[in-house]
C-alpha cells in the first residue's frame, strides 16, 4: 500500500514538473521569436530549423595543460571518478599532449554512443586508469516559425447572414491584466471551424457565434491536468463596430480542479470601438 | 542600438496596434473587480491538499483490493533472451545550456581567452548550475 502511495505521489510531481517543463519551453520559444525577429525583421515570415542530432559531452574542462578545472555532478566523468586537479595522461591508451589537446578532445567528442573508452590520468604522483561508456544525448529537430505580418482574417460561416456589411471583431492581441487574474488566450476555433491559430484577430459579420478559446495561463500556483485541454466555448454577440478582446480568467480558487478544466473561463475582458466594413 | 531591420520591425508592428488601438475603452465586466480575498488563498490550498491527500490514500486503498498480477514475472517473461541492458537508449540532455557553455568555456581554454573572459564565462556557468 506504501508503495502505491509513493507511485502516487511520484507520478503527481513529476506531472507539476512536465508542465512546469512546458511552460519553460513556451518562455523560450517566445523569446526565440522576438531574437528571430529582431535578425530578420524585414522578411515576412521568419523559419529556422534543424534537424535532430545528438552529442556526447562528458562533463569535465580541462585547462590549456591538461589539467581538470571543472567535473559535473552526475556526469559521465564523475561517474568515472574524474577529479579537479587530474591531469589528462591518455584517453583509450592515445597520448595527451597539453600543445595537441584539441586532437585529444576531438578524439573524445568522436566517441560514438555506449561506446567504452578509458582515460588516463595523473592524481599527485599516482596514475589511474579511469573506465566509462559514452552517454550521448539528443537534441530533437526542432522549427521555428515566426509570422511578422498580421492579416486579419475574415470568418465566414455559412450560418451567417451578413447585412449591409456589418461586422465586428474579436481580438487576442492585446495582454489582459495579470492583476486581475486575466491571461492571454488564443482563438481555436469559430462555429466549430478551425482557424489559424497565428491570427490574433478575426473580423466577423455582426451575429452569434461559438468561439473556441485555449488558454495561455502563465500561473505557478496552477495545477493542471496532464494531455491537451479542449477548448472552451465563448458565446457571443458580435455587436457592428466593436472589438471583443478575449482572454483567460483564472479562477484562483479552482486551481486545483483539473476535472472539467474549472480553472479557467474564457471571457470578453474588454469591448471598444472599431470601425469595421466586410470585404 | 537598433538594427535598420528592428526599426523596419518596429514601424510595421507601430502601424497594426495603432490600428488595434482605435478608440479605445468601452466597458470593463464585472470580472475585472472580483479579486480573490487574501485569507482565501492561504487557507484553501491546505484544505484542498489535505483532501487530495485522504483520496489518494482512499483510492489506494481501494486498488488494493483489486487483483493485480505478479509484475516481477511478467516483466521477466516478456524481456526476450538477447536484449541486452548495457545498451543504454539515447536520452535528452539534462541541461542542454550548460552543456552549449561547458564547451564554450572549453573552447575559450583551448584558444587562450584572458582571465576576464574566463571569468565571466564561470560566473554564467555558476548562474546555470543554480
Amino acid at each position: 500500500m506504501y508503495k502505491s502511495i509513493v507511485v502516487m505521489v511520484t507520478a503527481s510531481l513529476l506531472c507539476a514538473s512536465v508542465l512546469g517543463q512546458e511552460q519553460q519551453a513556451r518562455d523560450y520559444a517566445r523569446a526565440a521569436a522576438i531574437a528571430a525577429s529582431k535578425a530578420q525583421g524585414s522578411q515576412q515570415q521568419v523559419v529556422l530549423e534543424e534537424p535532430a542530432r545528438s552529442y556526447f559531452e562528458w562533463g569535465a574542462i580541462l585547462n590549456k595543460q591538461a589539467e581538470v578545472v571543472s567535473v559535473r555532478e552526475g556526469s559521465i566523468a564523475a561517474e568515472m571518478q574524474l577529479k579537479v586537479g587530474d591531469v589528462i595522461q591518455h584517453i583509450n591508451n592515445q597520448p595527451v599532449y597539453p600543445q595537441q589537446l584539441d586532437d585529444a578532445l576531438t578524439t573524445l567528442a568522436s566517441l560514438e554512443h555506449n561506446q567504452p573508452f578509458s582515460v588516463g590520468v595523473k592524481r599527485g604522483e599516482q596514475t589511474h586508469e579511469l573506465n566509462g561508456t559514452v552517454r550521448a544525448t539528443v537534441i530533437p529537430g526542432w522549427r521555428l516559425e515566426v509570422v511578422n505580418t498580421l492579416e486579419e482574417a475574415t470568418q465566414n460561416s455559412e450560418s451567417t447572414v451578413s447585412m449591409n456589411n456589418a461586422c465586428g471583431r474579436i481580438s487576442v492581441f492585446f495582454t489582459p491584466p495579470v492583476t486581475a487574474d486575466l491571461y492571454p488566450a488564443f482563438i481555436n476555433s469559430i462555429d466549430g471551424d478551425n482557424v489559424r491559430i497565428k491570427n490574433p484577430s478575426f473580423k466577423l459579420a455582426a451575429n452569434n457565434y461559438k468561439v473556441g478559446v485555449h488558454e495561455l495561463i502563465d500561473e505557478p500556483s496552477l495545477r493542471r491536468g496532464g494531455g491537451s485541454a479542449p477548448e472552451k466555448i465563448l458565446e457571443l454577440t458580435i455587436e457592428p463596430n466593436k472589438t471583443y478582446h478575449i482572454g483567460a480568467k483564472f479562477i484562483r480558487e479552482k486551481r486545483y480542479q483539473r476535472f472539467n478544466a474549472g480553472y479557467w473561463e474564457p471571457v470578453v475582458w474588454k469591448v471598444t470601438d472599431q470601425s469595421c466594413q466586410l470585404d | 542600438m537598433t538594427t535598420k531591420h528592428e526599426q523596419h520591425l518596429q514601424q510595421q508592428w507601430q502601424q497594426y496596434v495603432a490600428a488595434e488601438a482605435e478608440q479605445v475603452e468601452l466597458e470593463f465586466p464585472q470580472e475585472l473587480t472580483a479579486k480573490p480575498r487574501r485569507a482565501e488563498i492561504q487557507i484553501k490550498p491546505l484544505w484542498l491538499t489535505a483532501a487530495a491527500f485522504l483520496m489518494a490514500i482512499g483510492l489506494t486503498w481501494w486498488l488494493s483490493f483489486l487483483p493485480v498480477p505478479d509484475s516481477s514475472k511478467v516483466e521477466i517473461a516478456n524481456v526476450p533472451a538477447s536484449s541486452s541492458l548495457e545498451v543504454a537508449p539515447m536520452l535528452l540532455a539534462a541541461n542542454y545550456r550548460l552543456d552549449v557553455l561547458e564547451r564554450r568555456i572549453q573552447q575559450a581554454y583551448l584558444q587562450g581567452a584572458s582571465d576576464a573572459e574566463l571569468e565571466q564565462l564561470w560566473a554564467q556557468h555558476q548562474a546555470l548550475e543554480n
